[in-house]
């Protein structure tokens, strides 16, 4: 009995020991960050970049209102940087249906493979991963702008009389996100079906489902889970991404993630307002997360 | 009397290939309307191979299988009206005990009305009322398998396909749902069409059994004939314990046959048609069929000594070295009449009825 005590005693130290380096490391490179980009939203700000450690809401009340050029005047609600996230939430959530559209089918058909084939198209997926994101938009950009041989090869086979203006649209930008995002869908949703027992479907069948109600009514909400991960992890990189936005969208297509970006870089920006801008982001991002995690809870219970 | 009935499955010299390997030689087989069939072999020998082209996952090579006389293999597995009870269950977890059976229902488009009252009388039949509302994983085994069966008999298929569903069970369980499933047929009126790898569950239940082995189809036959009159070796070594010897025809008149064995070591049988003198036969001797004498009784009886004993409760097994070195495997019953377990190195004389000797073909 003591025997066991003591044993209990000894692991329950080891697992301490054994914990640090993951705390140590979420303590580093989470806790501190987050931590610092919320002191640093409630600073004031310095005109060359930094800021002044004088406790301020000014960045947050830049972002909701405007009160003038001098700031005198009554507030009215600051419209410009809702809409740019409201803006973003919407190409986001294009980008997302879009990788579920075609990552799903393309996840499905990999993990049906022979087993000895599906690492070879696994490998296909994540081989565009080993070329850096920026060059890949940048890969993306040159592909679709006027005088890119999208455009050309058109209209040299007499398609389309002139390009099709790809480049600066919100099309533009969906399609940066799609494709530097794709892999995110197709990877998890890949390992859920990989591990859905196909003798459901084969159950399925069996009991007069054709294929359309095997897929709706017992594939889908068995992997579930997968398409709900591929779906967080497409949708929330999307929702802050800046590359894509930049180079593909032009200014008129700004999303949040520019709109920070711009604020830490060079010396025009304003280190409380990006905070600031930051802290709303995530703030949104985890109260979705909630909601998710609280239906998924329910869904478990009944 | 079996050509009268109405034949529910027929399989006319089916083949099935898979690649280069051939699962199924070509089998015929008749299972009747309204019966418990069973098709019994060891893992790999085909008997789900033929179990599935039934219900419509594998393609026939070559032959056919009529379902009351109609082609049906032309058909996808949700147009036939044949239901499986899967080996794992395959009760779909997001659903409750209440939706799995509904489901098959649901999908053959049954009215709301209908399917209540056809999913509650199932329910009802194996006792998983107060359960409706729980998912798959929160039953036990039995209960599970229970409801895999109900969900496959709700909509009323001409023939309910069983594959192996007992083997997940432990034996106490496995035991009461033997009983259960034989009811469940008797009531219902449904072909049940049994695939086992267990000869126990297969004599219990079966009204007809099917011996296969590699692809083949050894023997058919009733429990008792099967058992009994097995055709060839594999059949007798697959269903039972087994003595099988081989011997040569030493003898023969209208009565009896005489085999020998070895040296001084000749057995006496009813008499075979067919057999002619010196041919070398294996000879079938089921151990409980050996009786074990007191020494002196009879002095032309056989004799050994015991090698080896097994005390198995309800009987013994001995292994009983005879001349010629020959080993026979004999089973005695714990009855009224031993008292106390022989022991080893004992010389004890045999006995058997001259019709407990089998010709197995070759």
């Amino acid at each position: 009995m003591t025997q066991v005590y003591k044993q209990k005693r000894a692991f329950d130290s080891l697992r301490i020991w054994l914990l640090l380096p993951s705390w140590v490391t979420i303590g580093i490179f989470l806790l501190i960050p987050v931590g610092l980009m919320l002191v640093i939203s409630f600073m004031t700000k310095e005109f060359r970049g930094g800021v002044i450690w004088e406790l301020s809401l000014a960045a947050y009340d830049q972002f909701l209102f405007d009160r003038g050029l001098f700031g005198d005047e009554p507030p009215t609600i600051q419209w410009t940087y809702i809409v740019i996230f409201l803006r973003s939430i919407v190409q986001a959530a294009i980008a997302t249906f879009f990788c579920l559209l075609i990552g799903f089918p393309t996840a499905f058909f990999i993990a049906t493979r022979d087993s000895r084939n599906r690492t070879f198209w696994i490998f296909l997926v994540t081989v565009p991963y080993w070329v850096n994101l920026l060059i890949r938009t940048v890969s993306l950009k040159f592909l679709i702008r006027d005088n890119g041989p999208i455009n050309e090869f058109m209209i040299s086979l007499g398609l389309i009389s002139e390009p099709l203006g790809l480049i600066n649209t919100n099309l533009a930008v969906q399609l940066g996100l799609f494709y530097s995002y794709l892999p995110f869908m197709v990877l998890p949703i890949y390992a859920s079906v990989e591990r859905f027992n196909f003798t459901f479907s084969e159950a399925a069948a069996d009991l007069y489902a054709d294929k359309w109600s095997t897929l709706r009514r017992i594939v889908l909400p068995i992997v579930a889970p997968g398409i709900a991960a591929g779906c967080i992890l497409v949708f929330i990189p999307s929702l802050g991404a800046f590359l894509a936005p930049d180079l593909l969208g032009g200014a008129k297509n700004f999303m949040i993630g520019s709109l920070i970006e711009e604020q830490f870089k060079g010396n025009a920006g304003n280190w409380p307002f990006g905070a600031a801008a930051s802290m709303i982001l995530l703030t949104m991002v985890l109260i979705a997360l909630m909601l998710y995690t609280r239906q998924q809870a329910k869904s478990e219970l009944t | 009397m079996e050509e009268s009935q109405s034949v529910a499955i027929e399989f006319q010299k089916v083949v099935k290939k898979f690649g280069n390997f051939t699962a199924i030689h070509n089998a015929n087989l008749k299972i009747n309307d309204n019966e418990f069939f069973t098709l019994l072999g060891p893992s790999g020998c085909g008997k789900t191979t033929l179990l599935r082209m039934v219900a419509g996952f594998e393609d026939v090579t070559e032959g056919n299988i009529l379902l009351f006389g109609q082609k049906f293999m032309h058909l996808p597995p949700n147009k036939r009206s044949v239901n499986t009870v899967f080996q794992q269950y395959a009760l779909f977890p997001h659903m409750t005990v209440y939706e799995n059976v509904a489901f098959g229902l649901r999908m053959k488009g049954w009215s709301k009305g209908n399917i209540d009252t056809t999913v509650r009388e199932m329910l009802d039949l194996v006792r998983l009322t107060p359960f409706a509302e729980r998912k798959p994983n929160q039953l036990s085994g039995g209960q599970q398998q229970r409801a895999a069966l109900v969900r496959a008999i709700a909509p009323k298929p001409k023939v309910l396909l069983l594959d192996e569903p007992l083997s997940a069970l432990d034996l106490k369980l496995r035991q009461a749902m033997r009983m259960e499933l034989k009811q469940l047929q008797k009531e219902t009126g449904i072909t049940f069409v049994f695939v086992t790898h267990d000869q126990e569950e297969a004599l219990a239940m079966s009204d007809r059994i099917a011996v296969m082995s590699e692809g083949v189809i050894q023997q058919i036959g009733k429990a008792q004939q099967i058992y009994e009159g097995p055709k060839n070796e594999i059949v007798a070594k697959f269903i039972g314990e087994t003595n099988i010897l081989d011997a040569s025809v030493v003898g023969l008149n209208k009565e009896e046959t005489k085999y020998r064995i070895a040296e001084d070591f000749i057995i006496t049988g009813e008499s075979v048609e067919g057999l002619t003198k010196n041919q070398n036969v294996k000879i079938l001797l089921r151990p409980e069929k050996i009786r074990i004498t007191p020494l002196n009784v009879n002095a032309t009886a056989l004799r050994g000594v015991i090698e080896e004993s097994m005390y198995l409760g309800t009987d013994t097994e001995y292994q009983v070295k005879v001349s010629g070195g020959v080993i026979l495997k004999i089973r005695d019953q714990n009855g009224f009449e031993r008292r106390e377990l022989i022991s080893l190195g004992s010389h004890i004389g045999l006995s058997f009825s001259k019709d407990s000797i089998r010709i197995l073909s070759s």
